[in-house]
């Protein structure tokens, strides 16, 4: 007759759940080999009969028999590499910029963005199509008439002439997706209620871009911005009208913070629709979180 | 079996007393310990037993709010948010000195429009409804595509809009032949071929 402490340990063992045959279980993923008969008379395995998928001497995946595969043969010309990732940028003609203006679908006595262009309703982005906002094409440069403040993410030479020449100013601005989907939509970002979300800064690539003074990157010095305006007033051959005496100067140098998406507001704060009214969370978290850069 | 255990393991919401079957699974056993209790069963879980009858608790939710809700409310910088709503209607035209604006565009000219048997009114945009169409065809052994022009919101006589319009098309192209379909009920013409241009210009003329 087995102790007290035995007989216990005994029912312990009884009553606790342990490893048998009936719960072993094999790690996920296991792969197994296929199963061959190994009884008497059997002798191909499951192969097939005799040629190369019974020896294992399959040719590999592209060999033509000793001639040059295809892929070898014909030159790659890599114009759509990396598509998936590249930032793409939809573009809008200045044609279609003072089209808006003439049509008062943009209010020129604000500042121009991606908000102002999307909430027209005729033009639209799309985040899952890697869009990164607005391309200002050059089409319509010479009957620009405009005198505007517009913020778009990639422009060339001469749209930025065209612009200048007539006392507009004009940024290059980079948004992060997030920030965009903010943009394009307002109405719906507004009503979900969410806190306005903090700019990245761009990309390693896309950081260059941003901080050249020739094509007015948001990160560029001011004074070397003011350089480059003279600069290229002096090539096109136009006189670059003074700024100083503007009555609209307020307007045309109006500028967003590198973390600001919308003027007059702030990342961080929520925009209540119903009550019409803003709300400033006070954590210090939270405020330390949206006013610096990580 | 571990799976096995918590799907069996009940605990009571207010005594907090985990109820455990017998070890012959019998079902009665369960249910009358879950009768003995009254109260709702719920599955073992991770998180902590909800609770909700002990005083202590109405000191605690006044000590943690579910959210940290300490914010200003400011009314006055509501009017930075009213700029970046999108308007509800296409908003109305400004008052140009001349036309055509810098962009080309110049509204319809009234007195010409009396003059024809049919009209073509501007969409709300203020724009011509003048739009491309693009059909992808299979031609025998190859793929093609049929460009065509669609014109829209047509009142008054569409046939002869139809025959005035293939007039100036055959005599501007030089073809020999120019194909359109007439849509009586919906009121629309379609031209086969890239015309958009010629027809845009066809009803400038005519003050459209």
């Amino acid at each position: 007759m087995a102790s007290k402490v035995t007989e216990k340990a005994l029912n312990l063992i009884k009553s606790l759940p342990r490893v048998a045959i009936s719960n072993v279980k094999d790690l996920p993923g296991t792969l197994y080999k296929k199963k061959t008969n190994r009884s008497a008379g059997r002798k191909k395995k499951g192969r097939g009969d005799k040629g190369q998928g019974a020896r294992g001497t399959l040719d590999p995946l592209g060999y033509e028999g000793g001639q040059r595969p295809l892929i070898d043969a014909v030159p790659s010309e890599k114009y759509y590499g990396k598509y998936a990732i590249r930032r793409q940028y939809p573009p809008i003609s200045l044609l279609e910029i003072q089209r808006l203006i003439d049509l008062n679908r943009v209010d020129v006595t604000r500042p121009i963005d991606v908000s102002s262009i999307c909430n027209t309703r005729l033009y639209s982005l799309d985040v899952a199509k890697n869009h990164f906002g607005f391309n200002v094409t050059e089409e319509g440069c010479d009957l620009f008439a405009s005198k505007v403040n517009l913020e778009v993410q990639w422009v060339t030479e001469l749209v930025i002439a065209a612009i200048e020449k007539n006392g507009g100013t004009i940024t290059t601005r980079y948004y992060d997706p997030q920030c965009l989907a903010a943009l394009f939509d307002t109405q719906a970002f507004f009503e979900k209620g969410q806190p306005i979300p903090k700019c990245k800064l761009p990309p390693q690539d896309a950081l260059a871009y941003y901080s050249d003074p020739n094509f007015r990157g948001y990160l560029a010095d001011p004074e070397k911005i003011l350089m480059a305006r003279e600069k290229l007033a002096q090539k096109y051959g136009y006189k670059l009208p003074d700024l100083t005496d503007d009555p609209l100067k307020d307007l045309l140098l109006m500028r967003k913070d590198p973390l600001q998406i919308f003027y007059g507001l702030e990342p961080g704060w929520i925009v209540n629709l119903a009550d019409k009214c803003i709300l400033k969370p006070k954590d210090e978290d939270y405020l330390r979180y949206y006013s610096n850069v990580y | 079996m571990a799976t096995f255990t918590v799907s069996l393991l009940r605990t009571c919401n207010k005594c907090r007393q985990i109820i455990k079957p017998s070890l012959s699974f019998a079902r009665n056993t369960y249910l009358n310990s879950r009768l003995k209790c009254e109260q709702n069963v719920r599955l073992l879980t991770t998180a902590p037993p909800p609770l909700n009858n002990s005083s202590l608790n109405e000191e605690n939710v006044a000590e943690k709010p579910d959210y940290p809700t300490d914010f200003e409310v400011s009314y006055d910088e509501f009017k930075y948010v009213l700029p970046l709503l999108p308007r509800p209607t296409v908003p109305e035209l400004p008052k140009h000195a001349t036309f055509p604006t810098p962009s080309g565009w110049f509204p319809p000219n009234e007195e010409l429009i009396a003059k024809q048997t049919f009209l073509i009114r501007r969409t709300k945009n203020h724009l011509l409804p003048v739009y491309p169409e693009l059909k992808r065809v299979q031609v025998g052994p190859y793929k093609a595509i049929k460009h065509s022009v669609i014109i829209r919101k047509i009142e008054g006589d569409i046939w002869a809009l139809e025959a005035e319009l293939r007039e100036y098309l055959l005599e501007k192209t030089g073809l020999k032949v120019i194909k359109t379909q007439v849509h009586e009920v919906g009121r629309f013409i379609r031209i086969r071929g890239m015309h958009r241009p010629l027809v845009a210009e066809f009803m400038f003329e005519r003050g459209m």
